[in-house]
């Protein structure tokens, strides 16, 4: 056991300390990024306030309306970033871009767009699933019917399927079990 | 069983006509010869196809009563013209029982019957006709009957028959048709074979036939059966009290030259008997002074039982035999110990009753094997007696083998061999004799059988070990008669062809017991599985595999009706197999070899350990697949109550992708465009 952590505290050793050294270059990179490039950081931090809205609002742990409105909206910016960079990138040339409303259309409009994708998607994979869900069902049964008739219903017994009832009613029985579960809040986790 | 007369038949509607046997003989069921008839089989005119000329008959036998059908070749070699010979003998379709019966084929007496039947009177003979026409052809027959290892056991005034109308010569009627001294009465017969019952009398020994030749003898010169006004325990009363001679002679006249000869052959002791030696040399002129009867010692007083006055220790086994529930109590209140040392006076008779009564005897019938253990230490050369069970050492086989099927006989049966009365019995006599020591052997071996009670074992392979003429007892074959083990599988197919046995087990206790002591073969695992109660399959497929056996050891037969039978028998092991196509593949194999009759075949499509693992293991694999199907099933009703959620978390997760793909896309191209 001390072998063990003595080789690995030596493994981390010759890695030059890359745990440590990390928050150390963050701490010195970024008031040197903030004061480089901050009129770049002042026109996203406005162009994009829909996406820190969005972040604000979401409940997915992988912040996927986030992800959904920022890349968007982060289009939307791109050819004001462009300008700066390619103008005195100041914070006066900052506030000429601003001043266009047109500017903000197309900022905030990408972000809309972003949001539009979001609304859209989940009904079109619930319909996808229906159908899906569906098919696979229909083969699932249509294998066991095959089953059951080259080997009879004992194979469905010996399966544990239970010997006089088809496999729809077990289905149906586990499906009001793995609800009431989830009425508790123990359902099991969904497929993939 | 007693067989039907044409008459009977027709009445019954049995139509009668003639029957052949294997083409030989042709037999007249519609011919019935009842002055010919040795009770209880029963004769009819009988033709030699390729011989008509010959005087034959058939004697039809009883089935129930197996001929002795394992002494014809020995009696065959003997070429007497005084002895009805036997030529053939075989199994035929008898129309007037609508069964199977044996069938006796012997040559017809051209004469009458001596005497019509055992209680009719006719003219006595003269001495000299019973000397040259009957003692001496019977004495040379005996000469040979002995020289072949046999014995005849059914000589008798009514087996007696004119040879021509002139009564110029005596002829022995046949023993065969019946078992041994079964149709003998008493008065023929020894005191001990008398007081045994007729099917436990046994074979016995050419001793019994030279005394059933002195009783013969007797009946003919006084011109009716000795002793014809007394009943059977008379008959054996009056021998113990007087000795044989003085009994069958009575107040007849009997010149001293006959009387040497039949105090000879009737004396009691088998040691003082003559033997065919004597008898041939007294006929040849030798004479030689009457020999004194050889009575047992007799008490000064008697000993009262049942209101009886006894004299010997014989008389009382005898008494006690015939009062058994009363004989426990003369055992044990001491009256027989006193009357034993103060009036017998036979100090070996009164160490045997001791020897008798110091065996620990316990259960409910302790006292009938002290009382059977009494009897035998007080008439050591009587028979065994236990109850109703009465026979001679060599006949208890034949008298349970008669019986088998009777609760009470097996019982008896039973308590004579766990009550080790025949090994006591033997002892008891003094130094045995190798034919009691062969005995003694066949019945431990049939004890060690008795002791196990799976197929194959028990009473009934007891009975079959012990009668080796016995017929198969199954109810299965009631209207067959099946002897040896390859008549097994032709009547299983005359059986088949009848319409099957319907829910009956192929091979029951009789067969299974009845295959265990004929065949040779190595059975005992087939035997074993016949009582399997685990798996309903295996007892079917083992008897299958039995009769397949046998069938190996008969090459080229073939039994189709049998293997359709077995094939039914066997159609719900078919279940073994998982697979439904396999199965009806498994049923479509059977059809087709059900038609070339071999058993072999049939085991091998339904019984195939091969086919049978690899069913298995298929359906191991379709078991798998099935469960994984009900749990994606179970899965899939899972999303689809769920369906809403999971369809908001993929459709943010596709918009997400979308975006991401649409936004650097975008992004990209403006920067692109920027720098250029």
């Amino acid at each position: 056991m001390a072998d063990t952590t003595k080789k690995k505290g030596g493994k981390a050793a010759t890695k030059g300390g890359g745990p440590k050294t990390g928050p150390l270059i963050a701490w010195v990179a970024a008031p040197i990024i903030g004061v480089v490039f901050f009129a770049t950081i002042l026109l996203l931090t406005v162009g994009m306030l829909p996406t820190i809205a969005a972040f604000v609002v979401d409940r997915y742990p992988r912040k996927l309306i986030t992800k959904t409105v920022g890349f968007m909206n982060f289009a939307g910016c791109a050819p004001y970033v462009m300008q700066l960079w390619t103008g005195s990138q100041t914070v006066d040339q900052v506030a000429d871009i601003l001043g266009e409303p047109t500017h903000w259309l197309v900022m905030y409009g990408t972000a809309g767009v972003g949001w539009t994708i979001y609304f859209l998607m989940p009904p079109l994979a619930a319909a996808w699933l229906a159908v899906s869900q569906e098919m696979r069902q229909k083969a699932l049964q249509g294998q066991q019917q095959q089953l059951i008739e080259e080997w009879g219903p004992e194979v469905r017994s010996a399966a544990g399927g239970g010997t006089d009832r088809p496999p729809e009613t077990d289905a149906m029985l586990e499906a009001a079990a793995a609800s009431a579960a989830n009425a508790e809040g123990n359902a099991p986790p969904p497929a993939g | 069983m007693a067989l039907d007369t044409p008459q009977e038949a027709a009445q019954s509607g049995a139509v009668p006509g003639t029957v052949s046997l294997r083409g030989q003989f042709d037999i007249s069921a519609d011919q019935p010869l009842p002055g010919y008839d040795s009770p209880p089989a029963m004769a009819y005119a009988c033709s030699q196809t390729r011989d008509l000329s010959r005087h034959l008959m058939a004697l039809v036998c009883d089935p129930k009563l197996p001929p002795r059908t394992d002494v014809i070749p020995a009696l065959r070699r003997i070429d007497h013209g005084c002895m009805v010979k036997v030529l053939d003998w075989g199994v035929v379709d008898w129309p007037l029982e609508g069964r199977r019966c044996p069938v006796l084929i012997v040559e017809r007496p051209q004469g009458q019957r001596v005497f019509r039947a055992t209680d009719t009177e006719t003219k006595p003979l003269p001495e000299e006709l019973v000397m040259r026409l009957f003692l001496q052809p019977m004495a040379q027959i005996l000469a040979e009957i002995q020289a072949q290892g046999q014995v005849h056991r059914a000589i008798r005034p009514d087996n007696l028959f004119y040879d021509d109308a002139q009564r110029s010569r005596i002829l022995l009627g046949e023993c065969i048709s019946t078992p041994p001294a079964l149709t003998q009465p008493v008065a023929y017969e020894t005191i001990e074979a008398g007081m045994a019952v007729p099917a436990g009398r046994g074979e016995g020994t050419i001793a019994n036939d030279l005394y059933a030749i002195g009783a013969t003898a007797i009946a003919l010169l006084i011109g009716r059966a000795p002793c014809h006004d007394m009943r059977d325990d008379e008959i054996i009363d009056s021998k113990m009290q007087y000795g044989s001679y003085t009994a069958l002679v009575r107040r007849a006249r009997v010149s001293l030259t006959m009387m040497e000869v039949l105090r000879g052959l009737l004396h009691d002791d088998p040691k003082e008997r003559w033997t065919v030696d004597d008898l041939n040399m007294w006929i040849s002129g030798r004479r030689l002074s009457p020999k004194p009867p050889g009575l047992p010692t007799r008490a000064a007083r008697g000993f009262v039982f049942m209101g009886k006055e006894h004299l010997t220790a014989r008389e009382v086994a005898e008494g006690m035999s015939r009062h058994w529930d009363k004989a426990a109590e003369a055992i044990h209140d001491g009256s027989l110990d006193a009357w034993l040392r103060r009036s017998l006076s036979d100090e070996e008779r009164t160490e045997a009753v001791n020897t008798a009564k110091t065996v620990s005897v316990v259960g409910d019938d302790a006292n009938d094997r002290i009382t059977a253990r009494v009897i035998i230490a007080l008439d050591p050369f009587g028979p065994v007696r236990y109850r109703d069970f009465r026979a001679t050492v060599e006949g208890v086989g034949n008298l349970f083998g008669a019986f088998v099927d009777d609760q009470e006989a097996r019982r008896l049966f039973v308590g004579v061999m766990r009550g080790n009365l025949l090994p006591f019995l033997v002892e008891t006599r003094g130094k045995p004799t190798p034919e009691h020591v062969r005995q003694l052997t066949l019945y431990d071996k049939a004890r060690s059988f008795m002791d196990r009670m799976g197929m194959g074992y028990g009473v009934e392979r007891v009975a079959y070990e012990l009668n080796p003429t016995m017929p198969c007892r199954s109810p299965l074959f009631e209207t067959d008669f099946v002897v040896a083990v390859d008549e097994l599988l032709p009547a299983y197919e005359r059986l088949a062809e009848r319409g099957g046995i319907g829910k009956s087990r192929l091979v029951d206790r009789h067969i299974a017991a009845f295959i265990a002591a004929r065949f040779k073969g190595a059975i005992g695992g087939e035997l074993r599985d016949l009582e399997n109660a685990t798996d309903e399959n295996v007892p079917l497929v083992a008897a299958v595999r039995l009769l397949s056996a046998i069938q190996d050891s008969q090459p080229n037969r073939s039994f189709p009706a049998l293997c359709e039978l077995a094939a039914a028998q066997l159609r719900p092991t078919i279940q073994r197999f998982h697979s439904r196509r396999r199965r009806r593949g498994v049923e479509g194999e059977m059809v087709k070899v059900v038609r070339a009759g071999r058993l072999g075949d049939l085991l091998e499509v339904i019984d195939n350990p091969m086919a049978l693992e690899s069913d298995q293991r298929s359906f191991d694999h379709a078991v798998r697949l099935f469960s994984r199907s009900l749990h994606e099933l179970r899965q899939l009703q899972y999303e689809r109550t769920n369906r809403g959620r999971i369809a908001r978390d993929l459709g943010a997760w596709v918009a997400s992708l979308i975006s991401g793909f649409v936004g650097i896309t975008a992004t990209l191209t403006i920067c692109i465009i920027a720098l250029l």
